[in-house]
């Protein structure tokens, strides 16, 4: 019997003896040095209710179909700057994931920064994204028939909004939304902030690392060169349209009621004085009231992702589209309105 | 025809009838066990398939998408795929040790413990608990912790037997399985345990946990059976038994340094990625060695692979781990990944390997086995219409999901808004949940076959083993059967 | 960088420990003997009892079962 076992120690004593010193080498020594990896600059740990949220997200497999890392690829700069190590430090379990059949979340907070625009995406994807697969998260709300005190309703378009009844968010929903909005890459010198959830650009925005100065003046460098030849190109237009303002403003310029304010008829947009127009999509908005109704959720700043010739594309498609019929603007105008400043 | 075949073993295993039927039991209820686990697992995968395209369809808590979907990876790889080779594992260390198991209540523990783990998890997941949405390793950590057990009292009960072996020489199928047991103790062990697993630091480990999970586990149980299944339902040794104890040997080396391919572009250090691409380079050594083996075992038996189902079932298995894993060592360059990472291509591999390869040798080791141990076969026609409903089915599924996928990657290569790259992949969810239908139809049919392979009337699909007068010719005497 | 100068000595170990092994094991006569191993699964004999089985499944002499 005992002759049985000397080949048993060699074969499987060996197997499993070389495979822990392997594991030790790639897996258990490098995870114990890289756990103790320090929050990069601006890194910050989660509020409680952000850590709330997290779970609500995990529990919920979010990441299933959204990752959160951001590659030194240029198919990334979309999501922002590429991932640094110390951006991690605070993320246990970690959310890398391994698949986007939906957008990248890393930079979330930033690029989507209206929490009303969250909600409402939450509650039926497809009320703010209409080719979105996203299922829809209705358990995360309630319908009532009267608002509690302190409670504000979410403004969903008519079409998906239930039949009777306002919808507010349960606990849950404004965890996931609080986390969501934490979402957001502090700036790392050396890096360029992209953050933002476009798309298609006609010209690279200040994107190489190597040059690195105040985002504006990439930018303005190219519209300088444009100013000469300019063409407004109303494909380029539509396109960028649909990457970075749809979203919020819809495909039919009509916004949501309430919640995004519409491009078709609008003051702004249909002026042949263009320089609110132009400022409101370099510097965002907060709180603005147009045609009587306040919006209070906030609109992300594009000055830092898109270029003069974009927005002036931007522009020009929202300006002669829906009915609006204002004078288009040329690149050197938006330059002149960035360089006004905030 | 070996002049040099030395000291056969005696004949005579050391069982009797009662161990016999013991063992056949336990393979029966593990199969069984396996089977229903499969019919859940990929009901809800077909489910999540049809979500793709109505993705408000059944969208309430209990049944939303980013629960399902955990429910599904670790239902087939835990529930299906772990207990029908480890009930199949039983049979081929029981047999080729000419010997009786070790302990059949062991046996019957374990299978409690995979079950209470899996039904456990299933639960878990439902209710919202996902830690991390980890790739398969989302159960709860003291439900794993089950599943440790499990593997723990199966390594005994293995091992056990392997030491009571009547044959001198421990045949190589039972170096791959006990070693795929005991390593799988080791990466459970090493995934549970919380101290070293930190932001980044959990990376490190998600990346060695997703890839040896199915290269250490899944792959040396199905490989295990192989080069006892082929061998058994040709009558004809394996080809070359030193190439298998190579392909043992460098699976083991090179395999585990894979994880960092998972995480190619991450802040993972560049040395762990590196790494892991060299080898993946390497594993084409273990692959084509081990796929060359089987392969040519089967040479000049074209006939028999039409045949035999049993048979066929294993050469789809070999084919599929030759393709899929050689499909891996590609994907892991960086400009492939570049291209791939995060798309349904990714998808389409893990199906092509988890099952072309896995799945498919499940089912030809038990279709091979089974009705030697129960003396009951499944129907022809039954055996013919999974094989054929399964194979399009997975093809459909595989090819549409790599066209998609590099669509998709393409799209975001050219800077398309990401929306679009959703829109353009419409087509291919679709065609994904055609060949996902035909799956899962095949499995409907699986079970029925298992039904009259353990409990319900033999059918009449002739025995497993092929042209049993060649044994007496390639062992060069007459041997008593 | 820094990478290579532990990989690369780290690589000539394992080579150096691989062809250690190599002679070990052709010392010790692990290579004499490659055939009888392989014909193991043809020579387990049939389960005892051929009583079991259900009807209908079809056979000739089948060794092995």
């Amino acid at each position: 019997m005992k002759a049985a076992f000397k080949p048993m120690f060699a074969i499987f004593g060996g197997a499993l003896g070389i495979y822990i010193v392997i594991v030790l080498l790639i897996a258990v020594g490098p995870a114990i040095d890289l756990s103790k990896t320090p929050p990069g600059p601006g890194v910050q740990p989660l509020t409680s209710l952000q850590e709330e949220g997290r779970a609500v997200f995990a529990g919920n497999g979010c990441g299933y179909c959204h990752t959160q890392q951001v590659r030194p690829l240029s198919e990334d700069k979309v999501f922002g700057r590429p991932s640094a190590p110390g951006d991690f430090a605070y993320q246990t379990p970690e959310l890398l994931g391994s698949e986007r059949t939906g957008p990248d979340l890393t930079n979330v907070g930033n690029a989507k920064p209206s929490d009303v625009w969250q909600y409402i995406h939450l509650y039926d994807p497809r009320a703010v994204v209409p080719q979105s697969i996203m299922p829809n998260f209705k358990f995360l709300f309630q319908v009532v028939a009267t608002v509690p005190p302190g409670e504000t309703p979410v403004p969903i378009p008519a079409q998906f909004a239930p039949a009777h009844g306002k919808v507010i968010p349960t606990q849950k929903a404004k965890a996931l939304v609080a986390y969501l909005l934490s979402l957001k890459q502090p700036p790392i010198p050396g890096y360029t902030m992209n953050g933002g959830m476009g798309g298609a650009t006609s010209a690279a925005p200040a994107s190489a690392p190597a040059a690195a100065p105040a985002p504006a003046s990439a930018p303005a460098s190219a519209s300088a060169a444009a100013s000469g030849g300019y063409q407004y190109d109303q494909a380029k237009g539509k396109a960028l349209f649909t990457a970075n303002c749809s979203a919020c403003h819809q495909a039919t310029g009509e916004g949501i009621p309430g919640a995004f304010p519409p491009l078709k008829g609008n003051a702004a947009v249909d002026n042949a004085d263009p320089t609110l127009h132009l400022h409101t999509i370099l510097h965002g908005a907060h709180g603005v009231t147009i045609g009587g109704v306040k919006y209070s959720s906030p609109m992300p700043p594009f000055a830092g992702q898109l270029t003069d010739i974009d927005i002036a594309n931007i522009a020009n498609y929202e300006r002669s589209s829906w009915g609006n019929h204002a004078k288009h603007v040329t690149p050197a105008e938006v330059g002149a309105v960035r360089a006004k400043g905030n | 025809m070996p002049a040099s075949v030395q000291h056969l073993p005696a004949t005579a295993s050391t069982s009797s009838p009662e161990d016999d039927r013991a063992l056949a039991r336990i393979f029966s209820a593990y199969t069984v066990s396996a089977t229903l686990w499969l019919l859940f697992a990929t009901a809800v995968g077909l489910l999540l398939a049809f979500k793709f395209g109505a993705p408000d369809f059944w969208a309430a808590k209990y049944l939303t998408f980013g629960r399902l979907r955990p429910i599904h990876t670790n239902g087939t790889f835990y529930g299906f795929a772990s207990i029908a080779l480890v009930g199949a594992a039983y049979y081929v260390t029981v047999r080729s040790c000419g010997t009786k198991l070790y302990s059949t209540k062991l046996a019957w523990i374990g299978l409690w413990l995979f079950n209470i783990a899996a039904i456990a998890g299933t639960i878990a997941l439902d209710l919202g608990y996902n830690w991390g949405d980890l790739e398969y390793r989302e159960w709860p950590w003291p439900i794993r912790l089950v599943f440790l057990a499990a593997l723990l009292v199966t390594a005994w009960n293995l091992i056990g037997t392997v030491a009571r072996r009547s044959t001198g020489d421990i045949y190589l199928s039972n170096w791959y399985i006990v070693a795929g047991v005991l390593w799988t103790v080791v990466i459970a062990t090493v995934g549970v345990l919380p101290w070293y697993q930190y932001g980044l630091g959990q990376v490190a480990i998600s990346g060695y946990y997703m890839h040896n999970a199915v290269g250490m586990w899944f792959t040396p149980l199905a490989l295990g059976l192989f080069y006892y299944a082929i061998p058994k339902v040709l009558n004809r040794p394996i080809y070359s038994y030193a190439l298998g104890v190579l392909a043992f040997w460098t699976n083991l080396l090179f395999y585990p340094l894979l994880g960092g391919h998972h995480f190619l572009f991450s802040p993972l250090p560049w040395w762990l990625q590196t790494t892991a691409i060299v080898f993946s380079v390497a594993m084409l050594v273990p692959v084509w060695a081990g796929s060359a083996n089987f392969l040519l075992t089967m040479r000049g038996r074209y006939h028999g692979r039409i045949e035999s189902y049993p048979l066929a079932f294993m050469f789809v298995g070999v084919i599929c781990y030759l393709f899929g894993s050689t499909q891996g060592t590609v994907e892991a360059f960086r400009s492939l990944q570049a291209i791939w990472h995060f798309t349904s291509f990714t998808v389409g591999h893990s199906h092509l390997t988890m099952y072309g390869f896995v799945a498919f040798a499940a089912w030809g080791a038990v279709y091979a086995l089974l009705p030697l141990a129960t003396g009951k076969g499944p129907g022809r026609l039954g055996v013919a219409v999974h094989f054929w409903l399964a194979l399009v089915g997975v093809s459909i599924y595989v090819i549409s999901l790599s066209i998609g996928g590099t669509i998709q990657g393409l799209d975001w290569v050219h800077g398309v808004p990401f929306i679009q790259s959703l829109v353009d992949m419409e087509p291919y969810y679709l065609w994904r949940g055609v060949g996902g239908i035909l799956m899962f139809l095949s499995h409907i049919v699986f079970a029925w076959n298992v039904w009259r392979m353990t409990a319900g009337q033999s059918g009449d699909a002739a025995s497993p083993v092929m042209d049993p007068s060649a044994t007496k010719e390639i062992l060069g005497r007459e041997v008593v059967a | 960088m820094n990478a290579l100068l532990i990989l690369i000595p780290v690589s000539l170990l394992l080579v150096a420990a691989a062809v250690g092994v190599f002679f070990w094991a052709v010392r010790h006569d692990q290579f004499e003997d490659l055939d009888t191993p392989k014909v193991l699964p043809l020579l387990d004999d049939p389960p005892a009892d051929d009583s079991r089985r259900g009807g209908g499944a079809e056979s000739d002499g089948n060794a092995g079962r």
